[in-house]
């Protein structure tokens, strides 16, 4: 069953993401009281043979608390209601 | 253990054989992860004579307390072999997503020895350890096989070898998922050697936990705040390390259609994790020459390719070369120093195309990226070439090695008379095993700066005021000793899993390694203490080769230094650091004797002494 949204919708600039996984660390530590990527909300996965490098997706689980939002570094993800989702 | 997973994984590629060993919480406590649990660890792995080619050889993989964290920057892997080019045991160290794979798969480091009878790769996660079939990536250039691996097993990190070190060639150089560089000194000849194609970390499910995770927010949360009004870093983002460290991008035009424009254009600024600074980038080519082309690399890096004596004045040209070299697996610092010596030795009449199979050498782009082929193939002269600095002139004749510019059989990446004989450029004397270059200091060792500024960062990197007043004068200070301490805080770093690039190691200093180091691990030491496991540890990889006979004359400084350099309109001999003097052979020697003594060691034999290893408790690896 979906989490309970704590926040608005968030938004994903995988064009703008540099793998840099602090989205990931951060969600799992406040989840998990420790670092696994594997638990996270949040995932970043690398593609092969496409234009942009990485790939962002929300779990089901995700509850927009938006600490993945407040770390992320290169303004990858948003969540202001008015932005649009870029491709 | 907090901040580790507590495993060791052995693998034995002779046998097909694998075993898990916790880590050891006094070696941790004493060598802290990474380079310096690497060194002890290869104390007991690689046997005194066994050949980097041969079975016995190990290839240890570390990670550090740090690794697998959110401390900004914390992506540093160390690798230790017994590597061809030097036949010491060095450590290279490489950033990426492989220490916070390999972690998250249960283990700490990875200690690979034996050899299979076909090739193979190694895949690492939680759910189990396997030794794969790796024919059909035999032949493969690096990207591929990364790209192939990451479609079979989906988020994982791959070590991978290109041809290169498939071909078991010196001046080879592999990377971590294509980007971080690793390997200086010939690793990938070692895994070649061994039929190891690569090494697979998975994203596993392991918990890395640590002592407070609250201070450690904390603690990160003041950095990062200082990183976010880091003035250059919307720079650095855009355009790179040499975007943000000197004007080269506007050395080559500005505005729509220059280099830097295209440039911009074309890159993907990419991050270890952990990292706020994301040095790495992807450049895609998608018109004009060598398109469509597709490489990874730090552009600091693309300069090099770019410089005034080169030819390759191309933008797509020169990246295109980058993509050439990483392909297939070539160092492109040890490469171009061969080349260099193989064209000066051309001109000198002393190489022929007798001897080169009819070719002439030059730096001219069709000529290198042929040179760079048949050197990872061993292909004619490409064999010879695929030797190295040293190892190329041996068998080119006495005449020819005269001419080789080698410390330790390796290529140096700073020449003094370039800059001049500053730390940096000294660390490449005295490293053990030559394994890597940037241990010295970070960039501002490198430029000309007032005393003040130097007393200032050896203050913030914990060095004692005992030291500081024995390092520097008002006006000058003693490089040997600065050179010292700047080991001790790489090996530190290192040690951590922690990454040193000027640019993130700006941020840090010893009160937030102490504060990180106690949040994380839960062991509360101070300055001198963690200090000092640093410099255990550098004791540690110096005892790995005075054991295998390294002495006091392998430190010395290549003759061809003391030789004035030919620029543009003058020669220019080796000088100190601020460019007062002309520094001759017995400067160095003596840099030797003051160094040596800084360290404790013997000015005979350049060996740690009794009283050194008694004070760093590795008494137990004395010699």
């Amino acid at each position: 069953m979906a989490e309970k949204k704590k926040g608005p919708p968030i938004w994903i600039h995988a064009e703008r993401c540099t793998g840099c996984l602090i989205c990931v660390l951060r969600c799992s530590l406040k989840f998990e009281k420790a670092f696994n990527p594997d638990a996270a909300r949040i995932a970043v996965r690398r593609l092969v043979g496409a234009d942009t490098e990485y790939a962002v997706s929300l779990e089901d689980d995700c509850d927009n608390c938006g600490i993945c939002v407040r770390n992320c570094l290169y303004e990858a993800l948003f969540q202001e209601e008015k932005v649009r989702r870029r491709a | 253990m907090n901040g580790y997973m507590g495993h060791i994984l052995y693998v034995d590629l002779t046998e097909s054989r694998l075993r898990t060993e916790d880590l050891d919480p006094d070696i941790a406590r004493q060598f802290i992860g990474g380079w310096g649990v690497n060194a002890r660890l290869a104390w007991d792995a690689i046997p005194v004579d066994a050949d980097p080619l041969s079975a016995e050889n190990a290839v240890i993989i570390g990670t550090g307390p740090f690794s697998g964290t959110i401390v900004p920057g914390s992506a540093e892997l160390s690798i230790t072999t017994k590597l061809p080019l030097s036949g010491g045991i060095g450590t290279g160290c490489g950033g990426g997503h492989f220490p916070l794979m390999l972690k998250s798969s249960g283990y700490d480091h990875v200690v690979i020895t034996g050899q299979s009878a076909h090739p193979v790769y190694l895949k690492i996660d939680n759910d189990g350890v396997a030794i794969l079939p790796a024919d059909d990536l035999w032949g493969k250039d690096t990207y591929e096989t990364v790209d192939l691996l990451r479609e079979r097993h989906g988020l994982c990190s791959v070590i991978p070898i290109g041809p290169a070190g498939e071909n078991r060639v010196a001046v080879s150089m592999t990377f971590i998922d294509k980007g971080g560089t690793l390997g200086f000194g010939g690793l990938p000849a070692v895994m070649g050697a061994k039929n190891l194609k690569a090494v697979v970390a998975c994203q596993g499910n392991q918990p890395l936990q640590v002592a407070d995770h609250r201070r450690l927010i904390r603690a990160v949360d003041r950095m990062i705040e200082k990183v976010r009004e880091y003035r250059l870093r919307p720079k650095l983002i855009e355009g790179g390390t040499f975007a943000m460290t000197s004007d080269w991008l506007k050395a080559m035009g500005s505005g729509s259609g220059s280099w830097e424009s295209i440039h911009i254009d074309t890159r993907q600024a990419l991050a270890c994790p952990s990292c706020p600074m994301a040095d790495k980038e992807v450049k895609r080519l998608r018109e004009g020459a060598c398109s469509p082309c597709t490489v990874y690399m730090t552009d600091f890096m693309s300069q090099d390719e770019s410089s005034a004596d080169s030819p390759l004045d191309n933008h797509n040209r020169a990246v295109n070369r980058v993509a050439v070299f990483n392909r297939q697996g070539i160092c492109r610092i040890n490469f171009n120093n061969v080349l260099n010596l193989m064209r000066s030795l051309f001109e000198k009449g002393i190489l022929t195309t007798e001897q080169t199979g009819g070719i002439e050498i030059d730096r001219d782009y069709e000529t290198v990226l042929k040179l760079i082929d048949m050197t990872a193939k061993r292909e004619g002269f490409g064999d010879i070439m695929a030797d190295g600095p040293l190892g190329a002139a041996r068998r080119l004749g006495p005449e020819a090695e005269k001419h080789a510019i080698h410390i330790k059989g390796c290529s140096p990446f700073i020449d003094p008379r370039s800059d001049s004989m500053n730390s940096m450029a000294f660390a490449q004397m005295v490293h053990p095993g030559r394994s890597n270059y940037a241990c010295g200091g970070v960039g501002i060792y490198m430029q000309e700066r007032p005393v003040s500024q130097f007393v200032h960062h050896a203050q913030r990197t914990g060095m004692s005021d005992e030291t500081i007043q024995q390092t520097f004068t008002d006006e000058l200070f003693n490089t040997p000793h600065l050179t010292k301490h700047a080991e001790d805080w790489y090996s530190l770093f290192n040690s951590l899993g922690q990454c040193h690039r000027l640019y993130i190691h700006r941020f840090h200093s010893m009160d937030s390694c102490l504060d990180f180091y106690g949040a994380i691990t839960g062991e509360e030491i101070d300055a001198a203490e963690l200090l000092e496991r640093g410099e255990r540890a550098w004791n540690m990889q110096k005892q790995l080769n005075v054991r295998l006979g390294f002495g006091r004359e392998d430190d010395a400084a290549p003759e061809e230094w003391f030789k004035p350099m030919k620029a543009a309109d003058a020669l220019v001999p080796m000088m100190d650091y601020y460019k007062q003097r002309v520094v001759n052979r017995a400067d160095t020697e003596r840099m030797l004797d003051e160094y040596y003594d800084a360290r404790g060691w013997d000015r005979d034999t350049g060996a740690p002494l009794p009283g050194k290893l008694r004070a760093l408790a590795l008494e137990n690896y004395a010699v």
